[in-house]
């Protein structure tokens, strides 16, 4: 596979070194001392030139890339250079657009906008993996599959729970819709096959970021609590909406006072305090310390590992920070931050689940179990037209969802008829994997 | 310097070295000599003996990368070892008895230098003729690129060892990954060699001769099956056929992959290119006017101009007839050229075309700096420009050449050669061009030279190759230090 990245700087070498090891990757960019950094540190060819000249484009064989990702600093030149990469024969462009403004849907993924495969919006996509690792305390245990737009969690049924002993329905149709199947000792059920839940069943929960957290939340029935985000920019301002919608208590901490105003009128909901996140009189004065969770978001490393700290120090139980510059997580972890996320690694993650040819796009194993979930690309072009039980997935293969590859939700029907390019979310014994995968490639050479 | 990586690297490719010492083993086998099979095998068991050695002593871990101050040391470290253990036959076989003489003819060979201590090469064995071409045709492209090109997935440490070995200002990736550029460049290379052997066969000359010629050519290393070179086999069609695969080789390999796939522009818009064959012609045209009395025929004339020419600038050293017997304009025309010699890229040495046509434009700059102070001047060389640093790089590289040039030559005369004699000598090595002028002329040989000039000079020939810095990075307290 032919790979050309647009832009040599952190993102796009991180993206560079992800993708070497499967890819023939070409770096492209008019910095020389870019160029020099990637050069030293990669196995890839480096190129000089302008991403929007179409004589470096073709230089660098645009024709026929297999993938063309543009990550220059810029917006509209990402958006120009895989416009004309698609237009000079490429067979897949990926721009990064950071300006939110851009997209109609909350994701950070747009699909087929001027022609451009996706343009993936890196603000939205780590506010959507911080919500991922503030998921992980509320739920337990998370994964993310679609690229980021749909989380599965498990939620471990206790004697205190509010469902123990009911029907799954119990908690409204958002519980039930979100449910996907139930863990009951070594065998997994699917929502229909159980009446009512036990104490120690583990309820597989798929569904939006959100969702799956309210869900598990109010199962575990746990009341609201507070959240502190620090940084009020394009990040801070997705992670208060998505997070006031759990009603948790959530305020956010903004340095910029034009800011704070304009955050003040979008997030009617949230607490919003003009304030520096490292300013340890003003934190405490303000309480931060009786905060559950704390999310340090602002552009600044610095300001987000010490305000992280400062959090910590304060009491807050749960301390998460976006971190920019790729290496800096291990530093993190080190001093006891529960969690980082970054531009380059969801970036990364977003684009295996975008790029073609495999039938895996991603897979996890649940916790304590012999169970995984897998996310099955089904190829573009079907044979004939297939059912899902018409697959042959191994025996005790069971369906979770299915996601349409227009518009990322999980269908829930039993066995519904196979589209072409949507992903089939199911849960298999890990024995299984290649069963269950085998049986979703072989309809690529439409043996199937 | 990490020695674990080092010396297990160091390893794999002496390992390599064992078997290529497989085939003269074969050939003295086939022709029944039992002393140069013993001395051969002998050899090779040796290099695997030290390669085990060096594994055993290195004991890579998992975590071990080649970063660019083991790469150096891996290069380094290698191109030392190649002219000990390539020499090992020619002791043991007895065909050159003397140790210094044994190291100098192995590092002449690997460094594609061509540079001979032996009186009568007719007297050689088939093997060791074999075995000497075989070090120029390895060396050539380099036994470094070989193992990158073979050895699976090194990610960016493959880069670095590469880098350390390929010679030029600025080497150009022609596939995404290392390891696809190496193999790419092996392929065309041994393709190009296969096909200089069909063609010397097809003119006439025997197929073992013609092997050798054709590794020791797109090498442009020198040494020859026949003491009197290729004037030996007295065939128009032969000198012409080795003319053209000298320029070939003298060229940057990278061309030859854009010409698979169709970049013809690239080809000859390519600016170094042009200079090369600009300042070839002119340097044809001298020889040629000036040797024209002795040929009589203009034919003769540009045949012999050419051959004697091409030898020198892309560092070969073959000869057709003794340069060192034409009047002193062409002697001094080629002894300037030994200092350029070929395209960055190529499997030549000397400074490279492209670094005098920087340099040259740089010159030229701060001429005009020195009339309009205020001006501004960019360095355009092609299509592009040179920026300031590679421009300071290219003109660092040439101060150390010339010390290099100048140390090595005083202690040459300082050791009784003649001031002549000693400078040619050394730009020979160092460019690994081969021949020098008087008393190490095409027709004369270096293994009346003393010992210790011939361990400078076997110096020079692999601080050449490695351009420099490369080698003396290893003598380095600083690599050294973790």
């Amino acid at each position: 596979m032919r790979v050309l990245i647009l832009g040599a700087g952190e993102v796009g070498r991180h993206l560079a070194r992800s993708l070497s090891s499967d890819a023939n990757v070409v770096l492209l960019d008019a910095d020389a001392h870019a160029l020099a950094i990637a050069e030293d540190e990669l196995d890839v060819l480096v190129m000089e030139g302008n991403a929007t000249h179409r004589d470096a484009l073709e230089a660098a064989e645009v024709k026929g890339a297999d993938l063309v990702i543009s990550v220059a600093g810029e917006d509209a030149v990402n958006v120009a250079a895989c416009v004309l990469a698609k237009n000079l024969g490429a067979r897949r462009a990926v721009a990064r657009v950071d300006d939110p403004g851009f997209y109609r849907g909350p994701l950070g993924v747009e699909r087929g906008v001027a022609g451009i495969d996706a343009c993936v919006c890196a603000s939205r996509l780590v506010g959507v993996d911080l919500l991922r690792l503030v998921n992980r305390v509320e739920v337990g245990w998370t994964s993310t599959f679609v690229g980021g737009a749909v989380h599965v969690g498990v939620v471990e049924i206790g004697d205190d729970s509010p469902v123990a002993g009911g029907p799954i329905g119990r908690l409204g149709t958002e519980a039930a819709s979100i449910t996907r199947a139930v863990l009951r000792g070594d065998s997994i059920r699917l929502p229909s096959e159980v009446t009512s839940l036990e104490a120690g069943d583990r309820v597989i929960l798929g569904g939006p970021p959100v969702g799956v957290a309210g869900v598990a939340r109010s199962m575990r029935g746990r009341g609201s609590n507070r959240v502190v985000v620090v940084g009020g920019g394009d990040v801070g301002l997705q992670l208060a909406r998505a997070l006031s919608a759990l009603t948790r208590e959530v305020s956010i901490v903004e340095e910029s006072r034009d800011r704070c105003e304009a955050l003040a009128s979008d997030l009617p909901k949230t607490t919003i305090l003009h304030g520096n996140g490292t300013n340890l009189a003003f934190l405490r004065e303000e309480q931060i310390g009786l905060a559950e969770t704390a999310l340090a978001v602002t552009g600044s490393d610095e300001v987000n590992l010490m305000a992280s700290l400062l959090s910590n120090e304060l009491g807050v139980e749960h301390t998460f920070a976006l971190v920019h510059r790729p290496g800096y997580s291990s530093v993190y972890a080190h001093l006891g931050i529960d969690g980082t996320t970054s531009a380059h690694e969801v970036l990364s993650s977003t684009l295996q689940w975008l790029l073609p040819g495999r039938t895996v796009v991603s897979s996890s194993t649940l916790p304590d179990s012999d169970w995984s979930v897998l996310e099955l690309r089904v190829p573009h072009n079907l044979p004939r037209q297939l059912r899902v039980r018409d697959l042959s997935l191994g025996a005790s293969t069971r369906l979770l969802g299915v996601l349409p590859s227009t518009d990322p939700h999980i269908a829930s029907e039993a066995n519904p008829v196979l589209q072409g390019g949507e992903h089939l979310l199911v849960a298999c014994p890990i024995r299984d994997r290649r069963t269950a995968e085998r049986g979703v490639s072989r309809l690529e050479s439409g043996t199937g | 310097m990490n020695p674990r990586v080092v010396s297990s690297y160091v390893g794999l490719l002496l390992g390599i070295v064992a078997v290529l010492m497989l085939a003269p083993v074969g050939i003295a086998v086939f022709d029944g000599e039992p002393r140069t099979v013993s001395a051969y095998a002998f050899s090779a068991f040796c290099c695997v003996a030290l390669a085990f050695i060096l594994r055993r002593l290195g004991r890579l871990r998992p975590e071990d990368e080649i970063h660019r101050k083991d790469a150096l040391g891996v290069v380094g470290f290698t191109w030392l070892a190649l002219g000990i253990l390539g020499g090992l036959p020619f002791i043991i076989e007895g065909s050159i008895p003397n140790i210094p003489s044994a190291i100098f003819e192995a590092v002449s060979g690997f460094t594609t230098t061509g540079a001979t201590v032996v009186s009568d090469v007719d007297g050689l064995s088939r093997a060791t003729n074999l075995w000497r071409c075989l070090m120029h045709w390895i060396g050539g492209m380099g036994i470094v690129v070989l193992f990158v090109a073979v050895f699976p997935q090194l990610g960016v440490g493959a880069k670095h060892l590469f880098k350390s070995e390929v010679p030029g200002p600025t080497t150009e990736g022609l596939r995404p990954k290392i390891k696809q550029t190496a193999t790419a460049l092996w392929w065309i290379y041994g393709s190009l060699t296969a096909l200089a052997t069909v063609l010397l066969v097809l003119a006439g000359m025997p197929l073992f001769d013609a092997i050798c010629h054709a590794m020791s050519t797109l090498g442009t290393g020198g040494f020859s099956s026949k003491g009197a070179s290729v004037g030996a086999f007295q065939s128009p069609t032969i000198d012409w056929i080795i003319n053209a695969f000298m320029l070939i080789a003298g060229l940057n390999f990278g061309l030859y992959y854009g010409l698979l796939r169709r970049k013809w522009r690239t080809f000859y818009r390519n600016y170094e290119l042009r200079f090369y064959l600009t300042v070839n012609l002119v340097v044809i045209g001298i020889v040629a006017v000036s040797i024209f009395e002795k040929h009589g025929t203009w034919s003769d004339t540009i045949r012999h101009a050419t051959f004697q020419t091409l030898a020198v600038t892309t560092t070969t050293g073959f000869m057709t007839e003794d340069f060192d017997t034409y009047p002193n304009i062409a002697r001094f025309a080629l002894f300037c050229c030994m200092f350029m010699g070929a395209c960055a890229g190529s499997t030549a040495g000397g400074l490279k075309a492209s670094r005098v046509f920087v340099l040259g434009k740089v010159v030229l700059r701060e001429l005009s700096v020195v009339v309009r102070p205020h001006q501004v001047n960019a360095i355009r060389v092609g299509n592009g420009t040179v920026s300031q640093d590679v421009a300071r790089g290219i003109a660092t590289f040439f101060a150390a050449y010339f010390f290099l040039f100048a140390i090595a030559s005083f202690i040459l005369v300082a050791l009784d050669l003649d001031l002549m004699s000693a400078m040619s000598a050394t730009i020979a090595c160092l460019s690994s061009v081969g021949p020098g002028l008087d008393a190490v002329g095409p027709t004369q040989n270096f293994g009346f030279i003393h010992g210790a000039g011939k361990a400078v000079l076997c110096l020079c020939m692999i601080a050449g190759r490695l351009e420099i810095f490369a080698l003396f990075a290893i003598f380095s307290a600083r690599t050294w230090r973790r």
